[in-house]
């Protein structure tokens, strides 16, 4: 039956990106046709609702149960719903002016964004960015060796606040305490009993999130600066 | 809040903020290392969690429920509310009833009445239970014509008179029996003796050993009395050892076997119990007191031989003339007594504290 083998992919997606991947493209028509459906006009590649839509059907496929009925129809739901909520977002931006609309109709190629002064240096922000990219790279890297990838850790996450202090408490001490981070690097292991120990944390929280501080610990290793400048704020927290 | 991309993928892109989380977004076109602002991000889970906590709640709720649920029902199917005994001449049934007055269980306490063979009021109303046990005690003859019937509720006070109206006024228009209603269990003053075992004249005999009867000496007294040990043996099959042999204490057969006091012919005497048909052997056996025999009682019992009635010893059949009569061994009883008479006098000196 192909609801079978359409359950059957869902559930090998939970718990492979790469299979969510496959199952997302290979469903790329039904997704359009739901998007064209909604917007009551074809779509390209480039549109953002085709975005929103492939954003909304991965969501469906992370979400989905067996009590929730067919999946196309939950995940054509979802679609309609994600939408929904992006044309209401869009809708406050509404009566404002693009930066990308023409200056006047006799200019044409000219918008008003061309004619506003920028400081920023185009090239300099693509340099950053290739930078950033590097760091990104090598970073994915040595997440590889610890077998965590960057899907993983956003799953991994803490998502409530209090969790989240939790663990920024613990960074916040391995910062202060080199030996930690070099402990780290050398045995390829959060020492998660002393750190819990000293930040009075339970252990049951720090090894549910290892994988996410094993991404944070590498940031605050060296060779990441772009990366530890983008998350500033939170290494200069000290709660200790 | 500014956002790092460090990874797309087909249907979407993961991004790190500033405060190091990283989360997904709809891919628009983003490269990874591209900073991004007001991203498209994956539903908050939080919503999720307060769904699972009203999921906890209501299941909690639905599992107090189920118990207290099932604890009244319970209470009004299950558990035993009163107890009812219909009590005639041959037999009495006790029923116990639930709260809606169905019964649970019945039991018959003469079960030689079979009333309640082939019959199970299980589930039945209480009245129509009593109904059918009636009626089939009456088809059965364990209750006559003008026989009472009596009825001892067992019940908490305020269904009493309930179950009392019930039943008086259920069995009123049965004109062939009598109906006695009363409060409370069958009182202890009232409860028939248990029945016992009959105790028969004659117990039957196991045998344990192979029926091919060995051959032991059979000592019989010559007629000249005057000399001792004139006895004349003679073999005779003896007759197979039977449980009831066990009777004696190990002691007191040890001392039998053993006494020195005791000539040879003496001690086959007593040890084959050739004075005794199989049957009066298992009464004397059987004697509880047996191997407590005092010496007094041992010189009764062979006195009981020679027909005298012995008043000491404890369930000691009649050995008394009038019973030699009837026995079958008549005779042998007649030759033996003449022996014991005589060994009787000899084995009296003797130390006989070991059948003690």
């Amino acid at each position: 039956m192909d609801s079978d083998r359409i359950v059957k992919r869902v559930n090998q997606a939970k718990q492979d990106s790469k299979q969510a991947d496959m199952l997302i493209q290979d469903y790329m028509p039904f997704i359009k046709a739901e998007t064209a459906r909604f917007l009551k006009r074809s779509v390209s590649e480039s549109d953002d609702e085709l975005s929103i839509a492939m954003f909304a059907f991965y969501e469906a496929i992370k979400g989905y149960s067996l009590i929730k009925g067919s999946f196309l129809k939950f995940a054509s739901l979802k679609i309609k719903n994600k939408l929904i909520d992006y044309y209401r977002r869009e809708k406050r931006n509404q009566g404002h002016i693009s930066l990308e609309s023409p200056v006047s109709d006799e200019t044409e190629g000219i918008c008003i964004a061309d004619t506003l002064q920028d400081d920023k240096d185009p090239y300099e922000e693509n340099e950053i960015r290739e930078a950033t990219r590097q760091e990104i790279a090598h970073l994915s890297e040595q997440l590889a060796e610890f077998g965590v990838s960057f899907d993983d850790i956003a799953e991994n996450a803490p998502k409530q606040q209090r969790t989240l202090a939790v663990c920024r408490k613990v960074v916040s001490y391995a910062r202060n305490n080199p030996e930690i981070l070099e402990e780290f690097l050398r045995t390829r292991k959060i020492p998660i009993s002393k750190l819990a120990e000293v930040t009075q944390a339970e252990r049951k929280t720090l090894e549910r999130h290892r994988r996410y501080l094993v991404a944070v610990f590498l940031i605050c290793t060296n060779g990441y600066e772009i990366l530890r400048g983008h998350i500033v704020q939170v290494l200069s927290q000290s709660t200790l | 809040m500014k956002y790092i991309v460090v990874e797309i993928h087909t249907g979407y892109a993961v991004l790190m903020d500033e405060n190091a989380l990283f989360v997904r977004s709809a891919n628009l076109g983003y490269e990874v290392g591209q900073t991004v602002e007001n991203p498209i991000l994956e539903e908050i889970p939080e919503k999720q969690r307060k769904n699972i906590i009203i999921y906890r709640v209501l299941a909690s709720a639905a599992a107090c429920f189920a118990l207290v649920t099932g604890f009244f029902v319970y209470q009004r199917n299950y558990a035993v509310y009163s107890t009812i005994t219909i009590s005639a001449s041959a037999d009495e049934i006790y029923l116990q009833v639930n709260r809606k007055g169905e019964v649970l269980t019945a039991e018959s306490i003469n079960s030689d009445t079979q009333l309640l063979e082939n019959y199970d009021p299980h589930g039945k109303d209480k009245i129509t239970a009593a109904e059918e046990i009636v009626q089939k005690a009456i088809s059965m003859g364990c209750i006559n014509d003008g026989d009472t019937v009596s009825f001892y509720i067992d019940t908490p006070e305020n269904d009493y008179t309930k179950y009392k109206t019930e039943i008086e006024e259920h069995f009123r228009s049965d004109k062939k029996i009598k109906v006695d209603v009363q409060k409370g269990k069958r009182s202890e003053k009232d409860e028939k003796p248990e029945r016992k075992e009959k105790i028969t004249p004659t117990k039957e005999i196991v045998t344990t050993q192979a029926q091919q009867p060995a051959i032991y000496q059979e000592i019989i007294p010559s007629e000249n009395t005057n000399q001792e040990n004139s006895a004349v043996i003679e073999d005779v099959p003896k007759e197979p050892e039977t449980e009831l042999n066990e009777n004696f204490s190990d002691s007191n057969k040890n001392s039998i076997e053993n006494n020195e006091n005791f000539s040879d012919s003496d001690k086959n005497k007593i040890e084959n119990n050739e004075n005794f048909s199989n049957s009066d052997r298992n009464r004397v056996e059987d004697n509880e007191d047996f191997h407590n025999y005092s010496e007094n009682n041992y010189d009764n019992n062979f006195s009981e031989f020679k027909g005298e009635r012995n008043e000491n010893s404890v369930n000691v059949p009649d050995y008394s003339q009038n019973n030699y009569d009837n026995n079958e061994n008549q005779q042998s009883w007649e030759r033996n007594d003449e022996y014991t008479q005589r060994d009787n006098n000899r084995n009296s000196d003797n130390n006989h504290g070991r059948f003690r």
